[in-house]
């Protein structure tokens, strides 16, 4: 178990060593630099800048820099948002991420168990029928449609009760979080349902089922203490990546609701190529799905 | 078979089909059978011969559809069971009839405790307690001689051996100390030796609880040791049934005669060979219009290819055979095959 455990640390750290060089290296080959959106700059201020952000030095000083900067946990100081601390920004949105992640998993189980449950109760009925194809759906649809159908949704209701109950985008209550939620949740609720779907009728044809049913037990109790307990172990075991992936990978979800959370605002600034600033938030990200998918 | 005994079980004219993508097979072709209290059972036969079929269709477990029972009647106790397990909206799986099977090791949920698993028939039919039924799951694991019962109760499958596992299994199935226990080839998955062991216990449990067995198997040398009555079985019919003596010493079908030379004894006969059964059985798709044995049968006769054996002919009492070979007007001789002398036939 500890040399189990010494092994998976050590490939821990070679990987995020990996996942570090390899942003470094993609960042310096990326053409232009940090400072060429500044506005007027002239050469001095450039210099003066370069050597403030310490971008003047040898490429290979640069990168002792980085790499010690990140051993003690230090981000550097963003370019975009002037002066502040990268760790203070991953601090100030990564919760937003977190909670917007944790209710859209928590969706996605509850949902995938019970939809996946009742699509093998009625296996080849009208209700499998419907659900699967609705899963079809959930799967194949990307998440940005169903953001924009879910504020079309929002709108109507909206309009239907006369006021604006459930906000429509941003961030403050619980009801800001429905249906970002439920959108970030969707892809991922369509395949715990399926998965689901499977492991219920893998165990349907167990030889422990069949001794639970020859031992005169009601169908109710041999469908939650035998089949579903034994069908939700392999689903469980999927909910640590599916995590990983809700909270990194709700970038599209929180700007089309424009949601303040740490995917957006780790993306942005590839967007608009100033980038070598944010290294730290996809290296976070990386950083995040890396120990998920380890524990 | 002890007819001055009452019946507990009386099976008659089961049949069981399937519906599959080839056509519809006929597992089960009118068997008929009773079981008596504190009695061994045994049911010996090829494999696909609808051994286990039978005994499913007593037990509520054949998956409908496929399968279907199309004919029969099984009286427990005065109460018909095929098709309906029920008896006053009370399930008699668990608490009247026990059941074990072929694999100990994959026949328990993996995910629950032993005990748990023991104790919870307890709950349901007998209205126990967790803490009663913990208890009494703890003394059935003492008494199918589980060392350390206490704490094996509290423990998960998989840390149990195969040869544990099936006395688990045996403790299952007779929480509710039921007045059959169906065994399917239980000792099937096991090594020799423990496959003794279990079978000495299903003995021992027998004569404390007066328990009637009905045992499945492929293997005579068990059935040797452990029957009372004898049903030999062939393509889903029962070709011959008698009592132990009968069945070894006076065989009167010709497949029970090919089961015995093919089955190695432990008697002084080194220069015996054992001999196979040529052929397969035959697909149950389409079963043979006349007796089922007769592609493989050495003895065939016309009448064998084109006419079922729909009758037994008793050859002593409790001793039946279904072979035209007994028939008044057969005059063929078959070396080994008890016959009915002149005085006996009715
Ligand atoms: N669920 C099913 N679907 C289709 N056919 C089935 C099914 N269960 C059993 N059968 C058929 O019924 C026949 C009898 O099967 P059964 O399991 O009773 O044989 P058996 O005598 O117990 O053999 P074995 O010694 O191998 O256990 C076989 O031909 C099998 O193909
Ligand atoms: S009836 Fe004919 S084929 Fe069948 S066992 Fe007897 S002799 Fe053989
Ligand atoms: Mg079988």
């Amino acid at each position: 178990m500890r040399a189990y455990i010494i092994k998976r640390l050590i490939q821990g750290l070679v990987t995020v060593w990996f996942i570090a060089t390899a942003t470094f290296v993609a960042m310096h080959n990326v053409p232009g630099d940090p400072l060429m959106d500044e506005k007027a700059t002239t050469e001095e201020i450039r210099a003066n800048l370069m050597q403030k952000y310490g971008l003047d030095k040898p490429l290979h000083k640069q990168y002792v820099i980085y790499l010690g900067n990140m051993l003690k946990g230090d981000f550097g100081i963003s370019f975009t948002q002037q002066n502040r601390q990268v760790n203070d920004i991953i601090r100030e949105h990564f919760p937003v991420s977190a909670a917007l992640g944790i209710l859209a998993i928590t969706f996605a189980a509850l949902g995938g168990i019970t939809w996946g449950a009742l699509t093998a109760l009625y296996r080849n009925k009208l209700p499998d029928i419907i659900i699967m194809f609705l899963v079809i759906l959930g799967v194949s649809v990307p998440s940005f449609v169903f953001a924009a159908l879910g504020q079309l949704c929002i709108v109507s209701f909206n309009q239907l009760v006369g006021f604006s109950m459930i906000p429509v985008a941003g961030w403050g209550s619980v009801l800001h979080m429905l249906i970002p939620s439920l959108v970030l949740g969707m892809g991922t609720m369509a395949y715990l349902t399926r998965l689901t779907r499977s492991s219920m009728l893998e165990v349907v044809n167990t030889d422990y089922i069949r001794t639970a049913k020859s031992k005169g037990l009601p169908s109710s109790r041999i469908f939650l203490q035998h089949q579903l307990r034994n069908a939700v172990l392999p689903v469980i075991t999927v909910l640590g990546p599916a995590i990983a992936a809700i909270t990194t990978g709700g970038f599209v979800v929180e700007m089309v609701l424009l949601f303040p959370g740490w995917d957006g605002i780790s993306l942005k600034p590839c967007n608009n190529s100033t980038t070598p600033s944010s290294w730290a938030l996809p290296y976070s990200m990386v950083l995040f799905w890396y120990l998920w998918l380890s524990s | 078979m002890s007819t001055d005994q009452e019946v507990l079980l009386s099976v008659q004219n089961l049949h069981v089909e399937f519906d599959t993508y080839g056509g519809t097979v006929q597992a089960v072709r009118g068997v008929s059978f009773d079981v008596f209290p504190g009695k061994t059972l045994a049911i010996v036969g090829e494999s696909g011969c609808g051994k286990s079929v039978t005994v499913q269709s007593l037990m509520g477990l054949i998956p409908t559809p496929p399968g279907r029972i199309t004919q029969g009647t099984a009286i427990f106790k005065g109460n018909e069971i095929l098709g309906n397990i029920y008896i006053d909206g009370k399930d008699i799986r668990g608490s009247e009839i026990g059941m074990i099977f072929q694999d100990p090791m994959t026949s328990l949920n993996p995910t629950m405790t032993i005990g748990k698993q023991i104790g919870e028939s307890l709950l349901v039919h007998r209205g126990y307690s967790q803490k009663q039924a913990q208890n009494r799951a703890i003394e059935l694991l003492d008494m199918t001689r589980i060392p350390e019962a206490s704490k094996r109760a509290r423990q998960y499958p998989f840390e149990f051996s195969g040869g544990m596992l099936q006395r688990a299994m045996i403790a299952v199935a007779l929480a509710c100390e039921p007045s059959i226990l169906i065994a399917d080839e239980p000792t099937t998955a096991l090594d020799v030796t423990i496959q003794s062991q279990i079978l000495d216990l299903m003995q021992e449990l027998q004569s404390e609880n007066n328990m009637s067995i009905i045992l499945i198997t492929h293997d005579l040398g068990v059935v040797a040791r452990m029957a009372d009555d004898i049903l030999v079985m062939y393509a889903g019919k029962i070709v011959e049934q008698g009592e132990p003596e009968q069945i070894f010493y006076r065989s009167a079908h010709p497949y029970t005669l090919g089961l015995k030379s093919a089955m190695p004894s432990n008697k002084n006969e080194q220069d015996r060979q054992l001999i196979p059964i040529e052929g397969s059985p035959p697909d149950l798709f389409s079963p043979p219009a006349g007796c089922g044995y007769a592609p493989r049968c050495p003895n065939a006769m016309r009448i064998c290819k084109n006419k079922p054996v729909d009758q037994f002919f008793e050859l002593e009492k409790a001793h039946h055979s279904a072979c035209w070979l007994h028939h008044e007007d057969c005059e063929v001789s078959v070396p080994g095959l008890h016959r009915i002398t002149s005085g006996e036939q009715k």
